[in-house]
């Protein structure tokens, strides 16, 4: 396993690109199960 | 915090790696369990697979999942990493938050369904929507712990504006 401090200095700057496709996907997900609540379609229910 | 020395740093990522995975694995079995319990046929496996599903939730899932937790934390803030100044760090504490989070509150729902199974058989379309939404949550689940477990072995670059501003203070510019 590499070194748990490996790179620590050679991070580049700004938002990397890894990040803005992640947070656009949890968007996606977020919306999706937002959407499916809202029309009843999404299981959702916690008791009878 | 004071960072941990190299010895406490193996024996912290030891445990951390352990229960991580740990609690992966048994979110699989919790997932294999409630298919069984949605799609099986016979209704003393049905049964089971829910008694079964509430006994791992509260014995082992409850358990490893605040272990992951804490030692995560743990090894954030004793090494160079920290909590907040890489994303890969920062995005893998704030999915184990929701999924801890979610977990708790999605006991609700498998002590139901498990109370019902060990009073009688369920009858095929009985607490439908909970079975699938348990089925679901445990799905979902293991996608979140599979992508936790893909960042700590990738660590993707990137410093967030706080790590950023610790390196600028750290190294200054000449």
């Amino acid at each position: 396993m590499a070194p748990a401090s490996e790179g620590l200095d050679r991070e580049p700057a700004g938002t990397p690109r890894w990040v803005k496709v992640f947070g656009g996907v949890v968007l996606v997900v977020v919306l999706l199960i937002v959407v499916l609540h809202l029309t009843g379609l999404g299981p959702g229910v916690h008791a009878p | 915090m004071r960072l941990l020395s190299p010895s406490l740093r193996r024996l912290a990522l030891t445990v951390h790696i352990v229960v991580a995975v740990g609690w992966l694995g048994a979110v699989l079995s919790f997932l294999a369990l409630a298919v069984t319990g949605l799609v099986g046929s016979e209704a003393q496996t049905v049964r089971a697979a829910y008694l079964a599903a509430s006994v791992i939730t509260g014995a082992v899932i409850v358990p490893l999942s605040l272990a992951a937790l804490l030692s995560g934390l743990v090894m954030a803030l004793g090494t160079p990493w920290g909590l907040v100044r890489h994303y890969w760090v920062l995005v893998k504490f704030l999915l184990t938050v929701v999924a801890v989070a979610l977990l708790l509150l999605h006991t609700q729902p498998i002590g139901l369904v498990a109370t019902v199974a060990a009073e009688r058989p369920l009858a095929p379309a009985e607490l439908q929507r909970v079975r699938i939404q348990i089925a679901a949550d445990a799905g979902a689940a293991v996608v979140l712990l599979l992508t936790t477990t893909t960042l700590s072995v990738y660590k993707p670059r990137g410093l967030t504006p706080f790590g950023q501003r610790a390196r600028r203070r750290r190294v200054p510019a000449s």
